[in-house]
């Protein structure tokens, strides 16, 4: 390689559309995974890259022999946008080379919405807000962790401590060489024996997290923040009746599974959120939705049975919630067929418009 | 599963400016470009519904105020439960609506119609909430807008890079590709105008205003020179509304100056007899 021609560049200089780059990095996390190229299945490498200055994604389309916190050199690849973020990509005509040369730039401390998928090494602090001890089995073997959900400015993250730290709803804790894994589509902190947890003798405030929709879609939401207008209910919402054995939503005392049962009442709303940058089906449960009707699940029961009319719970809450801005505080939750979000509070919309407007009109 | 369309926050003025539709793929809806970029299949507006009429004995066209301009709605036999509710409401009251919009053409000219989904009455406060929210959308476009005019060769990758959602830099490639002149210069202006409206319209200073104003003449007869005012804007009108700035002009004739004017269309405001449908137009009731 002709010397001087090329400079190495920092992460976060990049702009998603550089050929011929050089970098000095190290690997903060590398997965395996099998992707469809072309009718062909192809084994490619995937993690994060960092250089101090900014923590980026990155595929290697070939096995450059990766590992875990190891400090690489590497020249001749390029960089793409993918879902708003740059992204460096190692191909064929990639050259790593692993090196003793230190990564200049001290590793960063970690914000709580930073932390959205699989890293290790990772150095965060906050205050634990709840906690609980659990036994778990792992491969075979039985293992007392302690979970719970750690806050700090930006928002909220459930983890999970393998070891006995000693800690305390109420401790603020600075954990150095931590993890984050992704669990049914959300980020969750680990920690082990082999981290190191600092309890600080200071108090954080912690705030919920407000995400706009479309950053949801993209990175789901733990004990979050969302608002928008109700552009549709679903059918499906109302009174319904399950069945006591399985849960499931059935129709006049009989479920396809269990045969004649006696049904359970329940009450829902499955409603559609939109902010104008995405949209989102949020489930509201029962003590929510009596709590947006003003009453209870019974007086609905009643009501029913006086009108004779089977829709008439689901006309009120259309009528009441369509086309009105709603906030919810809540959790995403992925299956097979999507996300949704679970509601677990109803927020008063609390907002002063006009003095909004007055803030934007001056920074015009 | 194809994902819900999202509903665009856009102002009247920026959807009627449209005039580039274009039809989608396979199972892709077709989608109307504006020249701010939005890439429109389906809209979310709150407004003043100032008019509607039987067009045949399944079609209800209504109008919709907003701070720029006017959304015009048909809601057809489609349309059964919006027809129904459509049916029922009286004019004026503040309105959401969620529906789907459509370029349509007719003799060499467009316009957008919006077929509404779902229309509801709701709070002034609802109103409000809805044009800073689009007040801030807006912002949000035109500024990637200025940047992307700003690009030697701006592509769908670049606009992500720059925080545009993929609809959004879809949108704006297209737009800068089929719209000669984006007045940059307008949407601004629609984005304050907009402002204005909620700072002035807030009930607390309403309040305010009401407790000020003298108490009312007894009788509500209008001047002569006021009679010839509201003759005009009668004449002037041709279904929007008559234009201040044309008013002002066909005044010249009977030689009153702008101050004097604009006296005699507040005074037949006061006395209920003209109202101001949207911004710069007037009507008579």
């Amino acid at each position: 390689m002709e010397e001087g021609m090329r400079a190495t560049k920092r992460l976060a200089e990049l702009e998603g559309h550089e050929r011929n780059l050089e970098l000095l990095c190290e690997v903060v996390s590398v997965a395996k995974r099998t992707v469809n190229v072309a009718g062909k299945e192809k084994t490619i490498f995937s993690g994060l890259l960092t250089d101090g200055t900014a923590t980026l994604q990155f595929t290697a389309w070939k096995d450059f022999n990766l590992t875990e916190n190891e400090a690489i050199r590497i020249q001749n690849a390029y960089t793409t946008v993918w879902r708003n973020a740059v992204q460096i990509n190692l191909g064929d005509a990639t050259l790593v080379t692993k090196t003793k040369e230190a990564v200049t730039v001290e590793k960063p401390e970690y914000k709580i919405k930073d932390l959205t998928t699989y890293m290790s090494n990772v150095c965060v602090t906050g205050k634990i807000l709840a906690l609980k001890q659990k036994e778990v089995v792992v491969k075979g073997e039985k293992k007392t962790c302690f979970s719970g959900t750690l806050g700090d400015e930006t928002g909220k993250l459930p983890f999970t401590a393998w070891s006995d730290f000693n800690l305390k709803e109420g401790n603020v804790i600075k954990i150095t060489n931590g993890y984050v894994r992704v669990a049914k589509g959300l980020p969750q902190l680990n920690f082990d024996s082999n981290a190191t947890v600092e309890k600080l003798a200071v108090d954080i405030e912690v705030k919920d997290r407000k995400l706009e929709l479309k950053e949801l879609e993209r990175i789901g939401g733990f004990d979050v923040i969302i608002e928008g207008f109700v552009v549709d209910i679903r059918a499906g919402s109302g009174l319904i009746i399950r069945c006591p054995l399985c849960k499931r939503v059935i129709q006049k005392d009989y479920c396809a599974l269990h045969g004649e049962v006696k049904g359970l009442k329940d009450l829902r709303i499955k409603a559609v959120i939109d902010d104008g940058t995405s949209t989102v089906d949020a489930l509201i449960g029962r003590n929510l939705t009596e709590q947006l009707l003003g009453k209870s699940m019974e007086e609905c029961a009643d009501e029913l049975a006086v009108k004779s009319s089977p829709e008439a719970v689901t006309e009120e809450l259309i009528n009441k919630l369509i086309a009105n801005p709603i906030t919810l505080k809540g959790y995403t939750l992925r299956n097979e067929r999507g996300a949704i979000f679970i509601a677990t509070n109803v927020l008063k919309l609390d907002r002063n418009i006009v003095e909004e407007a007055r803030a934007m009109l001056e920074e015009l | 599963m194809i994902a819900r369309e999202c509903a665009w926050r856009l102002f009247a003025e920026e959807l009627n400016s449209s005039s580039l539709q274009v039809e989608g793929k396979e199972r892709e809806p077709s989608y109307i470009i504006t020249p701010l970029g939005a890439k429109v299949n389906r809209i979310l507006c709150v407004g003043v519904l100032a008019e509607k009429e039987l067009v045949s004995d399944n079609l209800l066209k209504a109008r919709v105020s907003d701070p720029t301009g006017v959304f015009t709605l048909y809601a057809g036999e489609y349309q059964k439960q919006a027809l129904h509710i459509l049916n029922s409401m009286s004019v004026p009251s503040i309105v959401a609506v969620i529906g789907k919009v459509k370029l349509l053409a007719q003799e060499n000219v467009t316009y957008i119609s919006l077929r509404p989904e779902i229309i509801k009455e709701v709070t002034y406060e609802i109103r409000d909430y809805w044009v800073l929210e689009t007040c801030m959308h807006t912002k949000k476009r035109l500024e990637l807008m200025q940047e992307a005019l700003a690009l030697s060769e701006p592509t769908v990758d670049k606009l992500l890079a720059l925080g545009a959602s993929k609809k959004l830099a879809e949108g704006i490639v297209l737009a800068l590709g089929y719209y000669k002149d984006i007045e940059i210069e307008k949407y601004s202006r629609c984005i304050a105008d907009s402002l204005h409206h909620i700072i002035e319209a807030s009930p607390k200073e309403l309040a305010e205003e009401v407790v000020e104003l003298p108490p009312k003449p007894e009788k509500a007869t209008p001047s002569e020179n006021e009679l010839k005012i509201l003759e005009l804007i009668k004449q002037l009108d041709t279904g929007k509304g008559a234009s201040w700035e044309k008013l002002l002009d066909s005044a010249k004739a009977l030689t009153l100056n702008r101050d004097e004017v604009e006296e005699l269309v507040n005074a037949l405001m006061d006395k209920g007899l003209v109202y101001e449908p949207i911004l710069g137009r007037l009507k008579s009731v």
